[in-house]
């Protein structure tokens, strides 16, 4: 499963910079246009005339990055929910659903706290593709055997066979949180002052993008870099359980 | 749901390239030093230029609003959030 999030964030904000410099010249377009009329006026008519439109530029220029923004969220969002149902995969509708969890927190709570990676995959396999009671499992599984030997001394899972995917999409959602967080106001970052231009012995500023717009959509970048990472590796190893899986029943 | 997204994202496309026609008009107008009557050219005066903007900001914000209306309809029929229209408040005033 390949997803494409970063290449369309990446194009998104290849956008925003674009318009940001189209701001920049048509700023510099009004100096020029009005040098030609500076006859005409009267300095003080001519000041407020292009402080008026240069704040026009940057007003229409801010409301392109509102739209972008939206872009973004709506790009978020849509990959979030394609890779949450292949994480969750689908869920089951049996009528005898609850009673099966039920039978299996029955057998959790029998093998105590010596139960192992081996037998509570056993336990589980069923519901290893349900987030949601995974979730669940795997913290009555650590109140059971303890912290410590839920965890080892590295951070790792002790339980990887039965809990990997719930922790990978524990993962996931933890990175999404932090996406969704950047990108809330990404592009809407008050602009900063750039370059000052000088016309009839006043003043007038180009604004551009801030150190902390920068460091944010290369926050968000990497952040999506790793997510396709996650879900990248999290195919390849359905992949490989399916096969074991197929080997173990002789298909 | 995912069909939602590709349809707000197509529509956000059709707003930024409304958005880049009207600013590459507002331009062309902001350069422009006269317009032709016949075989005459006649200057533009700055108050021609601001009406010639108005005009322009009006027929693209009016083009930029009805998407926002249709896309806002699908939102609201699916019981998701609205998006708001940041080119409405600016020519209603």
């Amino acid at each position: 499963m390949k997803i494409e999030l970063t290449d369309k964030i990446n194009e998104v904000i290849a956008a925003h910079k674009s318009n940001t410099k189209l701001c920049a010249d048509s700023m510099r377009t009004v100096l020029k246009k009005w040098q030609t009329e500076s006859n005409k006026y009267t300095p003080e008519y001519i000041r407020k005339a292009i402080q008026e439109e240069l704040n026009t530029v940057l007003a229409e220029s801010n409301k392109t990055d509102v739209v972008l923004n939206q872009k973004l969220k709506s790009i978020i969002t849509e990959s979030k929910e394609e890779i949450l149902p292949f994480l969750n995969g689908e869920k089951e509708q049996s009528p005898d659903y609850s009673i099966k969890i039920n039978n299996a927190l029955q057998f959790l709570k029998f093998e105590g706290k010596d139960i192992s990676d081996e037998t509570a995959f056993k336990i589980l396999k069923p519901f290893i593709n349900d987030f949601e009671h995974m979730d669940l499992f795997a913290n009555i599984v650590e109140k059971q055997v303890g912290t410590e030997k839920f965890i080892n001394s590295f951070g790792e899972c002790n339980f990887n066979k039965t809990f990997g995917t719930t922790n990978r999409m524990r993962t996931l959602l933890n990175l999404f949180n932090d996406v969704e967080s950047i990108a809330e106001n990404l592009f809407l970052f008050p602009k900063v002052d750039a370059e000052h231009l000088i016309f009839n012995n006043d003043r007038f500023i180009v604004k551009q993008d801030g150190y902390s717009e920068i460091s944010s959509e290369s926050n968000l970048i990497n952040l999506c870099n790793t997510i396709a990472d996650i879900v990248e590796k999290m195919a390849s190893a359905d992949i490989q359980e399916i096969q074991e899986i197929q080997e173990i029943q002789g298909i | 749901m995912r069909a939602i997204h590709k349809t707000i994202q197509t529509q956000l496309d059709n707003v930024l390239k409304l958005q880049l026609l009207k600013n590459t008009k507002i331009h062309s107008v902001n350069i422009q030093k006269s317009r032709s009557i016949g075989r005459l050219q006649i200057e533009l005066s700055s108050e021609e230029k601001a009406e010639l903007i108005k005009n322009i900001n009006k027929k693209y914000n009016t083009q930029i609003e009805n998407i926002y209306t249709e896309l806002n309809k699908e939102l609201s029929d699916l019981n998701l959030k609205n998006l708001d229209n940041p080119f409405k408040e600016r020519w209603n005033i």
